[in-house]
């Protein structure tokens, strides 16, 4: 089943190419640069019952995002990003959180923009997500055995002012779907991949150069 | 309108995957009893005293069992319950293990038939009643552990192996034996790890509330 993941991303990655290949070329030769910061929801991972229902999720965590990314035409942008997102692993129940462990989720992923309005933008993501428990104490967690690599789809949405010739300042709205589980659980006997939802909002600082005019 | 109606295929399409939700609960309804009484007060390390620090008397290879003990105990756990580690001062432990007498004859753990070559007992510490009613106890929890000259050099590590988890389960707050003989916290254990039933066991152990707080200097009046 895990083998299946890397191949899914090279296919969606093979797609944007050839979109990007297809699309018209009056405006290449430009690159842009993006730094995020935000924060970011996650639903939970696995839903449990043991003397009493809980769920385990990660906290709301702060997001750094880097993106690389080429104009297309006028109208579309790809990019390449990668996100970094650490907070606490918690399982929560009617009486509150117990952290369980540090959990940084680095997400990978390649997005085809599509310019809405001179200030807004739409765009759709594939990827893949990789969670990664910090820490000596994983062994006694679902991620014991492994730690998953997980495909991603997501959209998002953006709003953004440009400040100078080259500097984009703008507000993001993300949210991306994956499914979960671990060797771990499915030993214990939870069979079925859960749903996870992420939604994340931030700012982002972007500037552009161009090594040709379009 | 074309690129509309794209967009709404594509959300749509992602909403019908968030739909097929579909985890499988394990079953967890084979378990016995972890109080020697069901009136008794229930023990488990609290998340705060996590990890549980074990200290091995350096004989033999009791702190290469004590390690495969934790480990295997851990493994019972998806959630984080317990983590144990070991510590080299005893005056910093949760848990202090010792082999009476001399080392055991040097041997590596095989998977023959269990030889009862060695026994082991945990001390239970007493209690005492803080101010606000809640239970602490006095002391450190302590496993003592014995080998006899039965059985080959293998047989006795197999033994020591099998006795040192066994009696790490006591410390957790497993005080009672289960009725199955095939369990790794049967009375006279023949395997080498928790069962089914030994980790459905402690998993409800500690998911209902300790009545006992552990052993700390700071929460005992002087």
């Amino acid at each position: 089943m895990e083998c299946m993941v890397p191949r899914a991303t090279i296919r969606g990655l093979v797609a944007l190419q050839l979109i990007a290949t297809a699309l018209p070329t009056n405006a290449r030769g430009q690159i842009f640069l993006e730094l995020r910061g935000g924060a970011m929801l996650s639903s939970a991972l696995v839903r449990d019952s043991i003397v009493e229902a809980f769920t385990v999720r990660p906290a709301v965590a702060p997001t750094i995002d880097l993106a690389v990314g080429t104009v297309l035409n006028e109208q579309y942008r790809l990019a390449v990003a990668v996100r970094w997102a650490r907070s606490d692993l918690k399982r929560s129940t009617d009486g509150g959180n117990i952290p369980i462990i540090p959990l940084t989720a680095w997400t990978g992923s390649v997005a085809l923009r599509r310019r809405l309005s001179s200030w807004a933008s739409a765009q759709g993501t594939i990827g893949a997500v990789k969670y990664a428990p910090a820490g000596t104490g994983r062994n006694a967690t679902l991620f014991r055995d492994n730690a998953p690599l997980l495909p991603i789809v997501g959209l998002g949405a953006r709003i953004e002012h440009r400040i100078s010739p080259r500097l984009v300042v703008g507000l993001d709205a993300a949210y991306d779907f994956h499914r979960f589980s671990t060797l771990a659980l499915r030993a214990e006997g939870i069979t079925g991949d859960r749903s996870v939802h992420r939604f994340s909002l931030g700012i982002t600082l972007g500037a552009s150069y161009a090594d040709k005019k379009p | 309108m074309q690129t509309r109606s794209r967009s709404v295929a594509a959300l749509a399409s992602l909403l019908l995957l968030g739909a097929c939700d579909s985890p499988n609960a394990p079953d967890r309804s084979s378990f016995y009893e972890f109080r020697l009484s069901p009136s008794d007060p229930v023990f488990h390390w609290p998340a705060t005293a996590l990890p549980v620090r074990f200290y091995a008397d350096q004989v033999g290879a009791l702190p290469e069992y004590v390690a495969l003990g934790v480990r295997m105990w851990e493994r019972q756990f998806l959630y984080g319950e317990f983590r144990g580690e070991l510590v080299s001062d005893s005056a910093d432990a949760d848990v202090i293990l010792s082999l009476q007498g001399s080392a055991p004859p040097d041997g590596p753990l095989t998977d023959d038939p269990p030889v009862t070559s060695c026994t082991g007992v945990t001390s239970v510490p007493p209690t005492t009643e803080l101010g606000s009613g809640q239970l602490v106890y006095t002391e450190r929890f302590q496993v003592q552990l014995q080998w006899f000259s039965r059985g080959s050099p293998s047989d006795i590590a197999n033994c020591l192996a099998r006795v040192t988890a066994h009696e790490i389960g006591h410390t957790l707050g497993v005080f009672n034996h289960s009725p199955t003989p095939d369990d790794l916290m049967a009375r006279s254990p023949t395997a080498r790890e928790p069962t089914a039933r030994d980790r459905a066991t402690v998993q409800i152990l500690y998911h209902v509330r300790s009545d006992i707080l552990p052993f700390s200097h700071g929460l005992l009046p002087p």
